[in-house]
């Protein structure tokens, strides 16, 4: 392949992004769940499948987006460009969607949009790449979409980001969404999930 | 040489019939109502080839949803048969070639108007709601910008006065359809006109429920495991309709009836409103 080249996308675009979205779905109906998401044909380095997947069936020129310093490299700009169309913008807080490769780069959740009280939906969804989806330390989620409690440990998250999501949860209905991958599925975190740290 | 007019082939719509950029939008509407239970999230409505008031929102949501390997039942009033449910099953059909079923537990989507199926669902599926009026202040409070600062401030006195006003006129609330609910504790909702009886089955089900208006352009939606609470006080607590017969088809006495007249003379009998659950409790096949 050539450096210069555009990396393809889905093989199967219509088909491709509707099963994508109903695993999307599953995974923020049922917080804390992983579910497996396969990722296009190519994605550019560093963005992993499910991540690369999401922007794919998610974004288009009605949806801006935001990239992390991780992701904002000149080939992963142009495949998002090219394949999806959507506004690439500067300022966190007005895109919809924030396609976030390394947490470490995150200094909270605040930059953000929560939504507004009358319109708690004009919130910006996280898209959070990590190592892996196990293996970190083991926090217990509760809330619509789980049955009793359910534990999730991700590995690689910042020191902040638990407690920062105790606050995201409190503002609800406001707040933002997430979605946790890494290289090979997603895992869903509404703000309806309150989250228990041991 | 003639023109081939032959629409039966389903390669000439677009899968499922909306474009990509429609399925998208209505995507991304559906994953915020998911993540705030019970809040109606505004999309922007298309036209369909059924008019409004025809399930038109609940098409659009169905739409979003269904892949080729999806098994679509449809139903109206609990029934698999009758105009309203064929046309849209046939619908799907043709523009998404899915399978299809009058079976409530092989479907994956489930679309309906105005019941949920007897028989409990799993989290293996989902129910598409068709609503008309999403907004449950609509009938107190005309004017948009009022009925969305109500939700934000969750000022719900308007409905609890309604109910009040019911039990003192006439000794019980005097819903019996379209009853009033609290989703996860904080947003009051519309479950769509699905009798009261059905009500008590959306509370911690185990399937995702998404209820799609078009005409008021709104889509909501109830996570599975999400707490609904009917509205009711200490004193009055919410109670199901109660039938004193049973199905004369099929004996049941758990289920919703449709009430029959039978003929001038005025005679009358029950039967279940859920066709395919009436015809299992018959043993009968049902169609897949």
């Amino acid at each position: 392949m050539r450096a210069d080249m555009i990396p393809l996308a889905f093989r199967d675009p219509v088909h491709d992004s509707q099963s994508a979205f109903r695993r999307l779905l599953r995974a923020l109906s049922r917080p804390g769940t992983p579910v497996s998401l396969p990722g296009p044909a190519e994605a550019p380095e560093p963005m992993g499948g499910p991540l690369a997947a999401i922007a794919l069936t998610l974004a288009d020129a009605d949806c801006p987006i935001w990239l992390d310093p991780a992701l904002s490299t000149e080939r992963v700009r142009r495949y998002l460009h090219f394949h999806t169309n959507a506004p690439q913008l500067a300022d966190p807080r007005a895109a919809a969607i924030a396609l976030i490769g390394d947490a470490g780069w995150l200094p909270g959740l605040n930059g953000f949009h929560p939504g507004d009280a009358p319109y708690p939906d004009r919130s910006t969804t996280l898209i959070l790449q990590l190592p892996a989806l196990t293996g970190g330390s083991t926090v217990r989620l509760s809330g619509p979409g789980i049955e009793t409690t359910t534990s999730l440990a991700p590995l690689g998250l910042p020191n902040w980001f638990w407690p920062a999501w105790h606050e995201n949860a409190a503002r609800y209905p406001l707040g933002v969404d997430i979605f946790l991958t890494d290289d090979r599925a997603v895992v869903g975190l509404p703000r309806s999930t309150n989250v228990e740290v041991p | 040489m003639g023109i081939d007019l032959a629409f039966d082939d389903h390669g000439v719509y677009s899968f499922a019939y909306l474009d990509e950029m429609t399925k998208r939008m209505i995507r991304r509407a559906i994953l915020k109502a998911v993540a705030v239970p019970g809040y109606q999230v505004p999309f922007g409505s298309r036209e369909m080839p059924l008019p409004p008031g025809w399930g038109t929102g609940g098409l659009q949501v169905t739409a979003s949803l269904l892949g080729r390997e999806d098994m679509l039942k449809v139903i109206d009033q609990g029934a698999d048969d009758t105009t309203n449910a064929i046309s849209i099953r046939r619908f799907f059909a043709r523009v998404a070639g899915v399978a299809t079923t009058e079976r409530t537990g092989e479907a994956t989507v489930i679309q309906t108007r105005h019941r949920i199926p007897e028989r409990a669902l799993t989290e293996d599926q989902i129910i598409v709601f068709q609503q008309p009026q999403p907004e449950p202040l609509r009938r107190f409070i005309p004017h948009e910008v009022v009925a969305r600062k109500l939700h934000a401030f969750a000022q719900y006195g308007v409905m609890y006065v309604r109910l009040y006003e019911d039990i003192s006129r006439l000794g019980h609330v005097a819903m019996s359809s379209d009853y009033p609910v609290i989703v996860n504790g904080r947003y009051l909702a519309s479950p769509s006109p699905i009798p009261k009886f059905d009500n008590p089955k959306l509370h911690r089900s185990r399937a995702l429920a998404l209820f799609g208006a078009g005409r008021e352009r709104r889509i909501h939606a109830i996570p599975p495991f999400t707490d609904v609470k009917s509205l009711d006080f200490v004193d009055h607590p919410f109670t199901v309709q109660h039938f004193e017969s049973c199905c004369s088809l099929c004996g049941a006495q758990d289920s919703y009836l449709d009430e029959i007249l039978l003929d001038d003379g005025g005679r009358r009998a029950f039967v279940c409103s859920d066709t395919a659950y009436c015809a299992e409790q018959r043993g009968e096949r049902t169609k897949s």
